[in-house]
């Protein structure tokens, strides 16, 4: 009999609470604690999470993100800044032992992507991967994802984008001159795209579940809820990692 | 303080930040959309760069990244070299 996989349903939570349950979860899982799991959420407030090496002043506009309630949190996984709309994606995670992946980063990448661009795929979207970490269609990119390996257990994370808000997207970021050098389409229109701009009719229920159906494709799994000792964890990663200026500041 | 930066064809932003005493590089401070993994690596990196001199600078690089216990996704350990020398050069260093 194979693993069976613990399917987390769509929840929403603040910022710092969803980083602090995917490190739970993957301490859980190093702990044989928790089976492997897939993990759907949201963001509320809206909010930039920006990777593990980056500096906020470098990436983030603090004024404008604290001006309009945007919590701003750091990952423990490398990778760009995102702004994560409440309601305007959909966010995954994945958290299993590494060996149930191939050894190779990039091809560990092209693998759990390949449950998005399934998903994608279930709705008449055409996706592919295109390494390092991103999914485009017709070139435009419409999902980011980070991963890191501690402890033995692989923990991806990545967005799908839904609905876009460009302006505040845009504003809320800081786009590094060095890196649209190396952009061949350079309006921000030309460089992103979501799901109901690829299709206006797909409502936000039938994205997930398009999703749940891409990742869980080929698995046993099951519905489940995070542990009492994973949401204990979660509240004091939350508010004694996540939340403190020495990890939002590192860098 | 001189700050670098690089979008890596086909890879990663990197920004580094060099202070340079003389001709040894004080200390530097690696950021950016890369990955390293394992992630607390970047800190040991930046430490084994600090004190050494310009010339020392290219091996100390190569023998830190070529380091079994890590990987670079997004830029090479060439790329920090030549993005130090270009800090030094910006930090009017004597390099040739």
């Amino acid at each position: 009999m194979g693993v069976k996989w613990r399917v987390l349903p769509h929840s929403v939570q603040n910022a710092y609470l969803n980083m602090a349950l995917d490190e739970a979860i993957l301490n859980s899982v190093a702990d044989g604690a928790s089976p492997p799991t897939i993990r759907f959420y949201g963001w509320s407030p809206s909010a930039v999470s920006i990777g593990y090496f980056q500096s906020i002043s470098d990436e983030v506009d603090t004024k404008y993100c604290n001006a309009h309630s945007i919590d701003i949190v750091r990952r423990q996984t490398g990778g760009g800044a995102v702004f994560h709309q409440e309601g305007g994606e959909i966010t995954y995670s994945i958290i299993a032992p590494q060996e149930m992946f191939p050894a190779g980063i990039i091809d560990s990448y092209r693998e759990i992507c390949g449950g998005i661009v399934r998903g994608l795929g279930k709705l008449g979207i055409t996706a592919e991967f295109r390494p390092i970490n991103d999914i485009t269609v017709h070139g435009r990119k419409i999902s980011g994802n980070a991963q890191t390996r501690k402890k033995g257990v692989l923990l991806q994370h990545g967005t799908v984008l839904y609905t876009l808000n460009l302006p505040k997207m845009f504003t809320a970021l800081k786009v590094s001159v060095e890196k649209l050098k190396d952009k061949s389409i350079k309006s921000p229109e030309d460089r992103v795209t979501c799901i109901t701009r690829e299709n206006p009719k797909i409502t936000a229920e039938s994205a997930y579940k398009a999703l749940l159906e891409g990742f869980t494709d080929g698995k046993d799994w099951e519905l489940g809820a995070p542990t009492p000792l994973e949401e204990a964890e979660a509240n004091r990663l939350s508010k004694n990692k996540y939340l403190s200026n020495e990890w939002v500041f590192w860098r | 303080m001189v700050t670098v930066e690089r979008k890596v064809e086909g890879g990663k932003l990197v920004r580094v930040t060099a202070v340079f005493r003389g001709d040894v590089l004080e200390s530097v401070r690696i950021t950016g959309d890369f990955f390293i993994h394992p992630e607390d690596y970047v800190v040991k990196m930046e430490s084994e760069l600090a004190g050494v001199n310009i010339g020392a600078l290219e091996k100390r690089i190569s023998d830190v990244c070529a380091s079994k216990a890590v990987q670079c996704i997004g830029f090479s350990g060439r790329d920090i070299y030549e993005m130090l020398i270009e800090a030094y050069k910006g930090g009017k260093g004597k390099w040739a």
